[in-house]
């Protein structure tokens, strides 16, 4: 009978142990259920690659509130619609001046700086299109809590998963608030009237 | 008046059987013009369903690589997903729109002018298959997601 009593406390304590250590052990996997948003690393300075093929460092937004979106050239729906959008809403919230919109590059390995000039300059209002190597692009999807993710669709082609949130930042180039991709029109034109005002 | 009308088409929608014969109208199909140097593009439409269910099984387009998607949002992380079929149920008005379920259309063969035209072919398993005219729209034409 003691024998058996200690048999079961025994095996209350290791099941305690397998508790204890699953509780304090989470894999540091990046999933789109767990960006990467700990205010306290949330942003910060980049150097990127401007459409000129120079080194773009984010010190040249400054003064300006901007709006950041991520996305590829090669994206069919969502980023033209995301991106035609926020002209649109720029153009109603205080005009095409008020506001940068930059376009950072998930996929260096297709949009070079040519490719992300192009494609900026087609919504006929002013884009900055970005780009970098693949560690700089990595660094900034990190910096900011961009999931972004390979999907081959067949014959070594393929399109991208990725966070298709717009990132808002005031003149100070502070982070102020987000755009998400089903938000309605009315709430989101207030949110760049507001940081343009 | 208006709820007598209202529950009539009601009363009527309910009485076409599941199995009835599917009746299928196709309007305002569009594509997004191609940007500088981009070749994919995709197409927009509204499936009408006056009848029985149908299923859009395929498209096909001469101008490039026509095939069904669907976009998912999930926190705020797009996916885009090949969809083999497209369910019609029987008195229904499916639509296909920007940052939704649309018709990818990858290399493409030349790149699409605002303003121009081109034929899309699509299969449905009961219907048949319909050919309608996609109109191509300007690039920042303003199609609200979702």
């Amino acid at each position: 009978m003691r024998q058996f009593r200690i048999a079961i406390w025994a095996l209350v304590a290791v099941v305690l142990v397998a508790i204890g250590v699953l509780m304090l052990w989470k894999p540091q996997v990046r999933t789109a259920s767990q960006p990467m948003t700990v205010a306290s690393s949330f942003g910060g300075p980049f150097t990127l690659v401007g459409s000129d093929g120079q080194p773009f460092a984010s010190s040249r937004l400054n003064g300006k509130p901007y709006a950041l979106f991520f996305g590829f050239t090669h994206c069919p729906d969502t980023c033209p619609t995301t991106l035609a959008r926020l002209v649109k809403l720029r153009r109603e919230a205080g005009g095409d001046s008020a506001l940068n919109i930059v376009f950072v590059t998930v996929d260096p390995e297709r949009d070079g700086p040519k490719e992300m000039g192009a494609y900026a300059n087609g919504f006929g209002a002013p884009i900055i299109g970005l780009t970098g190597s693949r560690p700089q692009i990595d660094k900034v999807e990190k910096q900011f809590g961009i999931f972004a993710q390979k999907v081959p669709t067949g014959g070594g082609d393929y399109t991208m998963d990725h966070t298709a949130t717009v990132l808002l930042f005031g003149r100070d180039g502070k982070f102020v608030a987000t755009i998400a991709p089903d938000e309605q029109d009315g709430p989101a034109r207030d949110k760049l009237k507001r940081i343009t005002a | 008046m208006r709820t007598s009308a209202a529950l009539a088409a009601i009363l009527l929608a309910s009485c076409t059987p599941k199995s009835a014969a599917p009746v299928i109208s196709i309007d305002g199909a569009w594509a997004r013009a191609t940007l500088p140097g981009q070749m994919s593009s995709a197409i927009y439409f509204a499936v009408r369903n006056g009848g029985g269910e149908d299923r859009l099984l395929s498209v096909s387009a001469t101008a490039g690589e026509a095939s069904l998607h669907s976009t998912s949002m999930t926190d705020g992380v797009m996916r885009m997903r090949p969809l083999q079929a497209l369910d019609i149920p029987s008195n229904s008005k499916v639509e296909l729109k920007p940052g939704a379920t649309h018709v990818m259309l990858m290399g493409l063969k030349a790149p699409l002018a605002a303003g121009s035209t081109f034929p899309l072919d699509i299969r449905f398993e009961k219907s048949g298959e319909r050919k309608v005219t996609v109109t191509v729209r300007p690039a920042t034409a303003d199609g609200a997601m979702m």
